[in-house]
Parts: C-alpha cells; structure tokens; sequence
C-alpha cells in the first residue's frame, strides 16, 4: 500500500473536480501521468483506498472520491444494464469492476455498503457472469457482514449461487457462528458439491465451522446426518475424505458407531447429536420493494412484506424470477394487501 | 555506471535519509556490466521525468521506467551455467496467495485474499489445507510490478532453519512473520532463462548487492543482519507458469 503522505500528495493542489476525475482515472487504471512522476508498483487503486481510509482527509476532497468511485460505479451499472455489449465488454469491464470492488474491501466506506449489494444483485441477474466478478463483489459486501439484518441475503442469495456459495457460508459464519442453520447448510451444500459439482470444499468449511464454534461435535452430526441421508451420496464423500487432515473423521465416526447399538445409535443420533425439532421451522420469503427504475431496493428494512412458504412450495432462489413470483402471490386470494408504513405483516400463503 | 549530472535532483533525492535507496544508487554505481546505450537510455528517461519530490517519488520514478520496458531493463545479467541452480527455491509471504493461486481455487473455500489470510483467520491447518488441495501450476511474478522471480538455489538451503534463511536470503518482508510459502521447482520447468542479477533488477529492492563481476556464475543475496559472507547464491527469471515440485506452508521458527 502506498503511503499517506504519497496519497495526500497526490491531490495537493487539485480542484474538487480534479480529485474526482483523479479518483475515478485511478479505478479505471487508466491515470499514466497525475500521480506525480511515478506510479511505483502499486495497484492503481491503491492510491483511491488510503485516501479513503484517511481521517484527516479534508471533507469535500473526501466527498469528491466518493464521487469520483460512484462515477465508475454508474458506469459499470450502465454497461450490465445495457445488455447488448455485455459480452463483448466483459474483458474490458473485469478489471474495472476488480478495482472498483477492492476499494470497498479494503477501505469498508460506509457510503459504498447499498451500492456494492446492488452491484451484487445484478451481477447474479447476469447468467454469464464470470465468477471473478461476482467474486470480487461478494468479497466486497463481506466487509460489511458483521450485521445480522443481512444473514437472509447471505443465505438466500450467496449461499445458493454456485460460484460464490463457500462466500456465503463464511460470511454467515462470521456474523453468527452458532446460527441454527449452519448444520443444515453444510449438508445441503455437500449435496451439492457431490451430486450437482458445485466448486465448493465443503470439508474445509465443516472443520472451520467446528473450529469457530470450537464444537467438535459439529463434524460428526454432519457427518452422520449425511451418511444416513443416502449411500450413493456418502460413498463420495468417504472417497473425499480420504485426505491427510480428514482421514481420522471417518475413523472416529467409526468409533462412535461401533460403541453404539443401532437402536442407541440411532437414539444418539436423533436425540443428542442432532437436537430434536420441536416444531418444523418455517421458511420466510422476504419481498423487497421493487423499483422500476432502480431495480430492487438495497435497504433491508424496505420491503413489502413476507410470506410464509411451507417447504417445498418456492425455492429461495427466487431473484432471477421476482417478478412473476409477485405476479404468482398476488394472484391468490390468501394473500392479504400488504402495508408499507407499519412492521411487515405476516401474509400466509398455502 | 555514473549517474549523470542532469540526473542530480534524482540523486540528491535518492541520497537522502533512507538507507534502502542509497543502496539502489550504490548499485547502479557500482554496476559497469550494463551496455552504455541501455543505461544512457535510463538516465535519459530519467530526465524526461522531471523532478521528483521526495526520496519515495524518486524511487518510483525509476522503478516506471524499468516497469514500462522490461525486456531492455530487467533480466538482462549473464546467463546462469546450466550445471548449476538445478532446484530453485523461494518463500513467499502467505498475503501473497491471493496472486499465487487463481482466484476460483480460493473461491472454493471462502477466502478473502486480504482479511483472511491472517493467522486469527486462517490458522496454519486451514491454510495448509487450501495449499495442499491446489493441484495445479504457479504463476510467479507480477505483471503489473517488475515481473521478475528471484531465486536461490534449493540444494544450498536445504539444512538451513528458515528463520535464518529469512535472514540469509534478506527477506525483510518475512522477519516478522510466523508462516511462510515454501515454492521449490526445477528449473526447467521455469521456461525462462536464469541471469545473474543486475542492478536495474534491484531498482525496487535496497536489501540487494550487485556482484561486480560481469562473468560470475551467480547472485548472492544480502543477509539482514548475519554479517554478509553469509549471503546465498541467487538468480533472476521474468515472471512464468511453474510446475512446483513443493508448495507448502511452512512456520518460520
């Protein structure tokens, strides 16, 4: 990282204006020649974060980088948007959207928070997408994560994309490593990565849950869940495991089951190892306000409402097809009109 | 080669305060095996800069211009005799894995490169395991800085405990650090010629010594505080996809 002085220096004397166009040259990477008479070796952006992250940087030149990082943001917005030269300009567009991303990740301005999980929102809008992108502005937003109010996105959206899911699962990690969903994402994302290919090491986030848990216990009710959920499934899984570090995870799971009857087996393994559900946990789908123009709105608090889905009916992956799932709710008589001024009423569908 | 008196606000610059640039400038001093045309080039781009600010500014201005021209600026040493330097051997700093590895090996695991590559974040286990699951070529060096590798030589390292190597090799990067990347590759799996170290090669780095001899069969590094005998050979390739032999975490003790 370049230092302090660098970064002030390189604006002394420079307009608002200048320091804006400045910011935003140095995003694009395209800035050769104002960065006094050298660029050193330093990503181009670098320049951009510590004059982010410095406190004593005078307001109004802060508030020109701001603008200077929102200028390149409307940009790459226009261009996903636009659609026609999307492909075509994915080469030119990739590191933009890298720089523009790292500037969040690592100066966390509170400002960029609702744009980046925008940017997210469209970029899993784009089938194509490459996962460097998504990639970049997942990493991004998880600067932000430590806030409860976001795990719904994390789990609905991260944890259900493919390129990203292991992102998703992290970040729920940090924010509430004792979620109680935890155990239940693991699994489903084993399934996952075994049946449907998906390149996540579920192994590796199984032993770091347990190890940010410190609950050791949580790898083998995971594992034991998956060996009796289905054979096929678990044969992959033995063969997976079959590395240095996760070799004595099956023979301790061996050693648990040898100790046991079935029916203790069995008894542990419902009672003790996986507590039991008192009442089937249901499933919420959060509707976000829909603006035409904007697209859907980034402040978690401003939604229409939510709909308690019994299992199976939606899947959570339902932002490709927002609209016509509305289209869906408001067609059925059981759902009630939705107020926008109170706390969200509980609307139940059947 | 001298440096030249329309360069002197340059070297005022560089003679200033940091002991590090005074050695950049020491090297270039010192280095008599650069063709005149190359180095006249140099100082003459130089110039075209116009004055630099500060000792760091000075510094950069001469890492962008050997930065914007590689092939007539770095690597350019005598060539390496092919009987030596067989393994080639170098530590990374564990930050550096979000540039080694490609970026959907550690999308499988979750990792952010910046804030999860700490020992907090990422204990040495879990490390180790993103490391051991990656099966495939390294890409070493850097388009965007000067793309050179340096390397020692793996046979003339081998018994020696890494906290010293640190040291021999003039890591200064790692002194403080607990871990460290281990990367050990045959050389002719590198696809790129191995030359003897030359001044413009360390226009970036302070914490090296140019050899004098035009003709030497190899580098040697600049201990940090082990006095200087006791410096490794080393070389210099331009950055290439590696098949690396070893690739592992290793604690720094």
């Amino acid at each position: 990282m370049i230092s302090v002085e660098r970064a002030l220096n390189s604006i002394r004397g420079k307009s608002v204006e200048d320091v804006r166009e400045f910011a935003r040259n140095r995003i694009l990477g395209t800035d050769i020649a104002s960065f006094g008479s050298g660029h050193s070796t330093e990503p181009s952006e670098d320049v951009v974060i510590q004059l982010l992250v410095n406190p004593e940087l005078d307001a109004e030149k802060r508030k020109a980088v701001v603008e200077g990082w929102m200028d390149i943001y409307r940009e790459v917005r226009k261009w996903l948007l636009d659609g026609i030269d999307y492909i075509e300009d994915i080469g030119k567009w990739k590191d933009v959207v890298v720089n523009l991303c790292r500037v969040v990740d690592i100066a966390e301005p509170p400002e960029f928070k609702k744009y980046v999980k925008r940017l997210i929102t469209e970029l899993l809008d784009e089938e194509s997408c490459p996962g460097e992108l998504l990639g970049a502005a997942v990493k991004a937003y998880m600067a932000y994560a430590q806030d409860k109010k976001s795990i719904r996105f994390w789990e609905d959206e991260i944890l259900t994309n493919k390129v990203v899911a292991a992102y998703g699962f992290n970040a729920l990690l940090d924010i509430d490593a004792g979620h109680s969903r935890i155990e239940e994402h693991l699994c489903e994302l084993w399934r996952l990565q075994v049946k449907e290919n998906w390149p996540v090491n579920t192994a590796f986030l199984l032993r770091r849950a347990a190890r940010v848990r410190n609950e050791t216990a949580l790898i083998y009710r995971v594992l034991l869940k998956l060996k009796n959920k289905e054979y096929s499934l678990w044969e992959k899984i033995e063969e997976e495991l079959n590395q240095p570090w996760s070799q004595q995870w099956l023979e301790k799971l061996k050693g648990l089951e040898q100790s046991l009857s079935p029916k203790a087996s069995r008894k542990v393994f419902k009672e003790e190892i996986i507590p039991p559900i008192k009442k089937r946990r249901q499933e919420y789908l959060i509707l976000p306000k829909v603006d035409f123009e904007h697209g859907i709105a980034d402040d978690d608090r401003s939604y229409l409402g939510y709909v308690k889905i019994q299992s199976g009916l939606f899947h959570t992956d339902w932002v490709y097809s927002i609209e016509r799932l509305i289209q869906k709710l408001r067609s059925k008589e059981k759902i009630k009109s939705v107020d926008f001024e109170k706390e969200p009423k509980e609307i139940e569908y059947v | 080669m001298d440096v030249p008196d329309i360069c002197k606000p340059w070297r005022e610059k560089m003679e200033s305060e940091n002991n590090q640039d005074k050695r950049i400038l020491e090297n270039l001093r010192k280095d008599n095996c650069i063709k005149s045309e190359i180095s006249n080039e140099f100082f003459k781009r130089l110039v075209a800069k116009g004055n630099p600010c500060s000792p760091e500014d000075a510094k950069n201005t001469a890492i962008d211009i050997v930065k914007a021209d590689p092939d007539r600026f770095v690597c350019q040493g005598g060539k390496i005799p092919s009987n030596s330097f067989n393994t080639l051997f170098r530590l990374e700093d564990v930050k550096k894995l979000g540039k080694l590895l490609p970026d959907e090996h550690l999308r499988n695991f979750g990792i952010r490169d910046r804030k999860t590559l700490n020992s907090k974040e990422l204990p040495d286990d879990e490390l180790s395991i993103i490391v051991h699951m990656y099966k495939g070529t390294l890409d070493l060096g850097s388009r965007d800085r000067l793309d050179i590798v340096w390397v020692a030589d793996s046979e003339k390292s081998d018994q020696i405990g890494l906290r010293e190597l640190v040291d021999r090799l003039g890591l200064a990067h790692l002194e403080k650090e607990k871990r460290c990347l281990k990367i050990v590759y045959k050389r002719d799996k590198a696809e790129k010629n191995l030359h003897l170290p030359r001044s413009f090669d360390g226009i970036a780095d302070g914490q090296f010594e140019v050899v004098e001899d035009c003709n030497a069969e190899t580098g040697k590094t600049l201990p940090l505080k082990l006095p200087p005998e006791q410096g490794l050979p080393e070389a210099v390739h331009r950055g290439c996809r590696v098949e690396q032999e070893i690739f592992e975490v290793e604690p720094i003790k």
